[in-house]
């Protein structure tokens, strides 16, 4: 909903750097 | 063209009042349905894996039963999450054809409209399936809470970063984001076009969310908190 209805593109990249970061804390120090 | 610039002509109240009440009550019924059984399977899921934990069972074997009710709780989970979102594109097509071409049945021409829009979904479901089956039985995905460990997860959170930002993405969205600018660009008159024109809306859905979607087994696929989450950001 959120993605559709925001077509302001920054919305994609909060996002997509959001995921990165959640994903980067969660390799590093989940795994340790 | 002419139908082209018809539907330019469609902007203002596009659908009746009543009409569009009925066919929004419809989508919400469809998706309360679908949350309902997502709801009573997560809870028999939660009780199934306290059993097997209890007895010291890691996996569950698939059969073919198995593998069915794992394809339709992905089927349903796909209804309960993306019907919604669908919601301004099946009001628009609704509005679009009943004054584009008032002789084709405007009902059968939206249920086939967003009949092929979820049937490209179940053939995501489909693929979900397999990759959850793969999973399984490379075992790094749990089998209790359906999520896969800290390293598989981060990664998998990393690439579906990566694609939010990636030209591919953004072109799907474009297509998705605006009802009546897809209307008008894919338009297809009668009950094939409906088909036509859900499946490629389906597909250009697929192609923005795909990787949204197998974030679900980041947090788990059967977490509900998990797949509202993730529903109310797509």
């Amino acid at each position: 909903m959120i993605e559709k209805l925001f077509t302001l593109g920054y919305v994609r990249w909060l996002s997509g750097g959001g995921l990165v970061i959640a994903g980067a804390i969660l390799t590093v120090y989940g795994t340790n | 063209m002419a139908e082209a610039l018809a539907l330019s002509a469609v902007t203002g109240a596009l659908l009746a009042r009543r009409e569009k009440i009925a066919l929004l009550a419809a989508i919400l019924a469809v998706a309360g349905v679908a949350w309902s059984y997502l709801a009573l399977s997560a809870a028999q899921m939660s009780m199934d894996g306290a059993a097997h934990a209890a007895m010291g069972m890691s996996s569950v074997s698939w059969s073919a039963t198995m593998a069915m009710l794992t394809f339709i709780m992905w089927a349903v989970m796909m209804v309960a999450m993306m019907l919604p979102t669908a919601a301004p594109m099946v009001l628009t097509y609704a509005a679009v054809v009943g004054r584009v071409s008032p002789a084709q049945g405007k009902r059968s021409s939206v249920a086939v409209f967003a009949t092929a829009y979820l049937l490209v979904w179940f053939g995501f479901s489909l693929a979900a399936t397999l990759l959850q089956w793969g999973l399984e039985r490379a075992a790094v995905l749990s089998s209790t809470t359906m999520a896969l460990g800290p390293f598989l997860g981060g990664g998998l959170l990393i690439a579906a970063g990566v694609y939010q930002l990636s030209p591919l993405k953004e072109f799907c969205l474009r297509n998705c984001q605006s009802p009546l600018i897809f209307i008008a660009s894919n338009w297809r008159s009668g009950l094939e076009g409906a088909l036509r024109m859900g499946a490629r809306h389906g597909a250009y859905c697929v192609g923005c969310c795909w990787v949204l979607m197998l974030l679900l087994f980041v947090g788990g696929v059967m977490n509900l908190l998990w797949v509202a989450t993730i529903s109310l950001f797509i």
